[in-house]
């Protein structure tokens, strides 16, 4: 059954919507990235407008990430202390990032920067992730994190504060510096941060896995939510249809990814990420190297 | 020449080809009708494109062309282009004047029917289209005049091969126009044209107008006027979704 969606300004198969609503809202559920990063490119890839797709997978990413929170926090699975301190870092880091993107596209070719910082970023994460996975699997760990380097670098830092959610004991400013990175790269990448938050929180803060994965759900909520009303205003971006399907396949994901992460090891979730990252990382330097259909292109795209 | 003055009374009135007295056959003028099955294409929410079905008389002698076009505006693309091994958008070029939609469908293949010189004069066939086009001074017009051309047709936009027209033994011709899903909303023109010995003897047109109607308008008006208040309503029925069905999966998952 086809849906003509009123923002896009295209027609689409309704199933198809919801069934990539549901694969993005399984990966949320049971890794709590926000899956915009999957859906973006797929839908660019069915014809939608790549402004469109990213501001609604933005928008249905609320929904997702709402019923996941609430799935994780009856699960005790969110910290509620360490999501607001990164959040307050966050908003600062995405108003720098905001400036930060003005200033790239003043000096041109901002889109290659970006997309480059992009592949580097999610190789680097998607390796650390994956040797940590495996190399815990080997030793039979379980999948609380001992003391990495870069946790024991940021406990130096004052104001020390005790986490019980998460069971650590860190420097406030820790959080809080660690949102704003991610604000500047939701800023520049446009993506809800999941995917670098909680390899990040599990390295830098020795947040259990799980705890990490509903911190960044917690978090990215109010995230999305802003980016969703910003869009919304300045670029009319929004497509309500088209969020709504994605939201009523992700939701029915996000349940079930939830209840996987219950029955999933730690360790096994960190190689799945990782690999995600890493084929990710492919796909997009593939990218730019392929010779494009065309060489004229409507704006918007990469 | 004889064709000249009914021709140009046609040419003058090309609106109000559904209002015109039926012509009269008797004389010797020749003279061409047109018929669409629908004067407007209406966007609703399982609006998947449409199919607009012409028909008409036309003198025996002639060969038809049909044009289903926009009238010409501007737009903007991104070039892409090579920096070192990566591909990216280099730049930008403006075409100052291009139809969004431009389809023909004929009796023949245009390029047997009409000579180049005719197909620049009337903007018909491939070479009639390119000359329309009307690109920013500086730069290469023919190699970006051939590349839009081929982006529209992947797009489904632009369609210059022409054929696809039949006509019957009583004068009739018809043919079929897929209209895309994703054609822009505004009005359009449908023309037809009798060719005789590669010249155009007579034309006639219809507009034609394509809008978006019920929830659809509604949307995509209220996503455009008020964005603020959009956006809220956007968040709020995400949220509400997402809850709603947090709460349902959380009843189910305790009743088992």
């Amino acid at each position: 059954m086809d849906i003509f969606l009123p923002v896009a300004g295209s027609s689409i198969n309704i199933m198809v919507i919801v069934g990539l609503g549901a694969l993005a809202g399984f990966l949320s559920g049971l890794l709590g990235v926000g899956g915009g990063f999957i859906l973006t490119p797929l839908l660019i890839m069915m014809g939608i407008d790549p402004l469109v797709a990213a501001a609604s997978d933005t928008n249905a990413i609320v929904g997702a990430s709402a019923s996941g929170t609430m799935a994780h926090l009856k699960a005790r699975s969110v910290d509620v202390k360490m999501g607001s301190l990164l959040l307050a870092g966050g908003i600062l880091g995405g108003g720098a990032g905001t400036f930060l993107v003005k200033a790239l596209r003043f000096g041109g070719n901002a889109g290659v920067v970006i997309v480059l910082g992009y592949v580097a970023l999610l190789a680097v994460m998607g390796v650390i992730l994956f040797v940590a996975g495996v190399t815990s699997q080997v030793k039979g760990e379980d999948d609380a994190q001992p003391e990495s380097p870069g946790y024991r670098l940021l406990q130096r830092l004052p104001m020390s504060t005790s986490f019980p959610t998460s069971g650590v004991r860190t420097s406030a400013l820790a959080p809080i510096i660690l949102g704003v990175l991610v604000g500047v790269l939701a800023a520049l990448l446009g993506v809800g941060g999941g995917f670098f938050l909680i390899p990040a929180m599990s390295y830098f803060l020795a947040m259990p896995m799980r705890v990490a994965i509903g911190t960044s759900l917690f978090q990215m909520l109010f995230t999305s939510a802003a980016i969703t009303v910003m869009q919304a205003t300045v670029n009319h971006t929004v497509d309500a249809f088209l969020a709504l399907g994605l939201l009523v396949g992700g939701t029915l994901g996000a349940q079930v990814g939830a209840r996987a992460a219950k029955v999933l090891k730690g360790n096994q979730l960190k190689v799945i990420l990782a690999l995600l990252l890493l084929a990710l990382s492919v796909k997009m330097f593939d990218d730019l190297l392929v010779l494009p259909r065309h060489f004229l292109a409507t704006p918007g795209g990469h | 020449m004889r064709a000249l003055p009914l021709c140009a009374v046609l040419a003058l009135l090309p609106f109000q080809a559904t209002t015109t007295p039926a012509p009269t056959f008797s004389s010797m003028e020749p003279v061409i009708t047109l018929e669409v099955n629908k004067a407007e294409i209406h966007i609703t929410a399982g609006f998947h494109g449409d199919i607009l079905k012409v028909t008409g008389m036309a003198p025996r002698d002639c060969e038809v062309i049909l044009r289903l076009s926009s009238p010409p505006g501007e737009e903007t693309l991104d070039l892409k282009g090579k920096r070192g091994p990566l591909w990216m958008t280099v730049g930008k070029v403006r075409f100052e004047s291009a139809p969004r939609i431009y389809m023909l469908r004929s009796t023949r293949p245009i390029e047997e029917i009409l000579p180049p010189e005719e197909q620049v004069r009337e903007t018909l066939g491939v070479e009639g289209l390119k000359a329309s086009l009307r690109i920013q001074p500086g730069v290469d017009a023919a190699l970006f005049g051939a590349e839009l051309l081929r982006m529209k047709r992947d797009c489904g936009f632009y369609d210059t091969k022409g054929g696809g027209a039949t006509r019957g033994g009583d004068g009739t011709y018809e043919a079929e126009f897929q209209w895309p899903a994703r054609g822009p909303s505004g009005a359009y023109r449908m023309d037809a044209f009798a060719v005789s010995k590669g010249v155009v003897t007579c034309s006639a047109s219809r507009e034609i107008l394509v809008h978006k109607v019920g929830v659809v308008a509604w949307i995509s008006g209220l996503a455009v006027t008020h964005g603020l208040s959009y956006g809220l309503l956007a968040v709020f029925v995400a949220l509400l979704t997402g809850l709603a069905a947090g709460v349902l999966f959380g009843r189910l998952g305790r009743a088992k």
